[in-house]
């Protein structure tokens, strides 16, 4: 008999244990509220590149500066627009060419009143290859003037100098432009 | 929304297994009239036997391998997020996340006409969900990191590979003892799908590296898929009907059907051995109905937008770059929706087992009990199980070893452990009872986690209640 109590008792604690001290203690399921995902995304954005003989002054059809313009309302898409935090825009200039040039990037809004804008002074080619880089941050606070931006326009204008440039000048000056952007999904 | 998707991830993989429908204590275990359908070629020894109805198999499975519900939502100051990003490192692409529920509607079986019949038959109806992922690590940590910072790194797109189905199974079984020393059985099954999602065999890479123009060039090769049948309807919010009703409304015949079988085959060479093998769900399903395919597949690299200043379109000078970027993103790499007839196979699993039977013979002869219980045989077995599931692009096998005895005339017993790939601790233990003509069991295994289930990497309960009429086969 003893062993059929050994036995009972065992089957007892068997059940007991499934039943009883089955338990799922010390845990907080509330915590998910505390959840936010935070991924920082890194993209290239707009880049072009002219030839120095691009600025012949020389040639009465040329012009000393370009511009040209993009929709872009990317921000006001619902993936940035709820979920952007911050965001770092990296401009890189690089010249080759022996005279110095200025930069503007504007943000403009629908209505096309400027946002924002950047201005670089870009130095002469003296031999070595000039790169000027620019960053440009956004914090939450400024988030809004990308969300409203509605096109960005890119404008490269040679300065006044020397030497001439003419159709067979050399060099080139680069734009290139990445950003990253921080986001919070929460 | 991501806090729900989450959420529903993590809580799944929290409490979910590793050898997710390993019935490693049902198995072999011939007292408990649901052993035949881990072995339609199990040794079947009562007359005639009928589940009570919804109770008389109830099983759920729930596994992760790389982390438990502890290790997230454990009540102890340490921020969320910390033990978010400890959990994601600690995990990788093999492993898994998985859940499995089967609730047994009807079940029955009874000996064919005669005396000299060798034929047992069993049929019912049981319905059953079946969730199975792979930890998807590079998207998860594409997702979590983002691309920043992780120049170079090739994130592979294969790692998008689970499934989950929601059936109802009819089936109808026999099993034939040829003599005292052959048993074999086979069961036709009809699949009834309520819903299917399945993303498996993707293959592609997203990478981002320094560009040739731009800083950098994104790149971007894919070749996915996302099926769904079934799925639209249940979670169609035009729908007035609450989505319990959808799934009643469906549950029978949802529209989408395949056929499967089971085979088992017992050999027993003397009474000291018994060798037996099965392999379950050989089968597949077509699905026709509420179907929606998403397909993502092409290349498409990107260096951003170039400012061309050639061409002064209109008086701002405005070029739509950006919209030409999205057409053309689209037509390189497009994701299309399609409604198209597919196919899906069910897991396909296999249990074989060797067995040592020892101990007095028919002892429990000198007992009267009033329950109608099979007395043959030894009153010890030992002996070990293989198991083995196939999920896509993997095999997942346990191997267990097991005793089994004969306690009383109303109880019998079976202690399990069992190792599998990720777990080296599983011990459970199975009862089953007979009071009257009626059998209850209950089986459960990881019993080591059972102090605090939210520390298990995985655990298992099935029960049931079946009467059993008076007689042997």
């Amino acid at each position: 008999m003893t062993t059929l109590r050994t036995i009972l008792i065992f089957i007892g604690c068997f059940f007991t244990g499934l039943l009883v001290n089955s338990c799922v203690d010390d845990v907080d399921f509330d915590q998910v509220d505390e959840f936010i995902l935070e991924p920082e995304i890194e993209l290239s954005l707009a880049f072009f590149d002219f030839r120095a003989s691009d600025f012949d002054e020389f040639d009465p059809g040329n012009s000393n500066s370009y511009i040209d313009s993009t929709r872009a309302d990317l921000f006001s898409q619902d993936f940035f627009d709820m979920n952007l935090k911050a965001a770092e825009f990296t401009i890189i200039h690089a010249n080759t060419v022996e005279r110095a040039f200025e930069a503007k990037i504007l943000f403009k809004d629908e209505g096309g009143s400027v946002l924002y804008s950047v201005e670089v002074d870009i130095p002469a080619y003296d031999g070595e290859e000039k790169e000027v880089t620019t960053l440009i941050y956004f914090d939450e606070s400024q988030i809004g003037i990308l969300r409203n931006t509605y096109t960005i326009t890119a404008e490269i204008t040679l300065l006044p100098g020397d030497p001439p440039l003419d159709a067979t000048s050399q060099g080139a000056i680069k734009f290139a432009s990445s950003a990253i952007f921080y986001m919070g999904f929460e | 929304m991501i806090r729900i998707v989450i959420y529903i991830l993590l809580l799944l993989g929290s409490s979910m297994s590793l050898r997710s429908q390993n019935k490693q204590l049902l198995y072999n275990f011939r007292e408990i009239p649901q052993h035949v359908m881990v072995n339609p070629g199990g040794l079947i020894h009562q007359r005639a036997y009928v589940g009570v109805p919804f109770l008389s198999g109830v099983s759920a499975q729930v596994g992760s391998s790389g982390f438990t519900t502890y290790d997230l939502f454990a009540d102890d100051g340490v921020n969320f997020n910390i033990k978010v990003r400890d959990v994601l490192y600690r995990l990788n692409r093999n492993d898994i996340v998985e859940a499995n529920q089967q609730l047994e509607i009807l079940f029955a079986g009874f000996k064919g006409k005669g005396e000299s019949n060798k034929n047992f038959y069993t049929f019912g109806i049981y319905q059953e969900l079946d969730v199975f992922n792979f930890w998807p690590e590079d998207l998860a940590f594409l997702a979590y990191e983002g691309n920043a910072g992780n120049l170079g790194r090739s994130y592979d797109l294969r790692d998008l590979n689970g499934q989950g189905e929601l059936m109802t199974v009819f089936h109808f079984g026999i099993n034939r003892r040829v003599n005292e020393k052959l048993t074999y059985g086979g069961r036709l099954k009809l699949y009834s799908s309520l819903a299917n999602v399945s993303s498996v065999n993707n293959s592609g890479t997203f990478i981002t590296l320094p560009g040739t123009d731009n800083v950098y060039s994104h790149n971007v090769v894919a070749d996915m898929e996302w099926r769904t049948s079934g799925y639209i309807a249940l979670t169609d919010k035009e729908d007035p009907d609450p989505v319990a009703k959808r799934i009643a409304e469906r549950a029978f015949f949802g529209g989408n059907y395949g056929l499967g079988v089971d085979l088992g085959v017992t050999y027993a060479p003397n009474p000291s051995w018994t060798f037996t093998a099965s392999i379950l769900d050989l089968g597949m399903l077509v699905h026709t109905t509420d179907v929606e395919i998403y397909t993502l597949k092409g290349a498409y690299e990107l260096e951003g937008i170039e400012f061309l200043f050639g061409e002064e379109t209109d008086d701002d000078f405005l070029d739509d770059y950006w919209e030409r970027l999205k057409a053309d993103l689209d037509e390189q790499l497009p994701r299309d929706t399609i409604a198209d007839v597919y196919t899906s196979f069910r897991p396909v699993k296999f249990n074989g087992s060797v067995m040592h039977n020892f101990g007095k013979l028919k002892y429990r002869k000198t007992f009267d009990c009033s329950c109608d219980i099979d007395d043959t045989g030894y009153e010890n077995s030992v002996g070990l199980q293989l198991y083995a599931i196939k999920r896509p692009q993997h095999i997942n096998a346990a191997l267990t070893a097991f005793y089994y005895r004969r306690i009383f005339n109303f109880l019998r017993g079976k202690f399990t452990y069992t190792v599998s790939e990720h777990s080296f601790t599983n011990i459970g233990l199975g009862i089953s009872t007979h009071f009257a003509n009626f059998n209850f069991y209950l089986l459960a295994d990881n019993l080591l986690e059972y102090s605090n289930l939210a520390q298990a990497n995985q655990a298992s309960v099935q029960f049931g209640f079946n009467y059993i009429f008076k007689g042997a086969r």
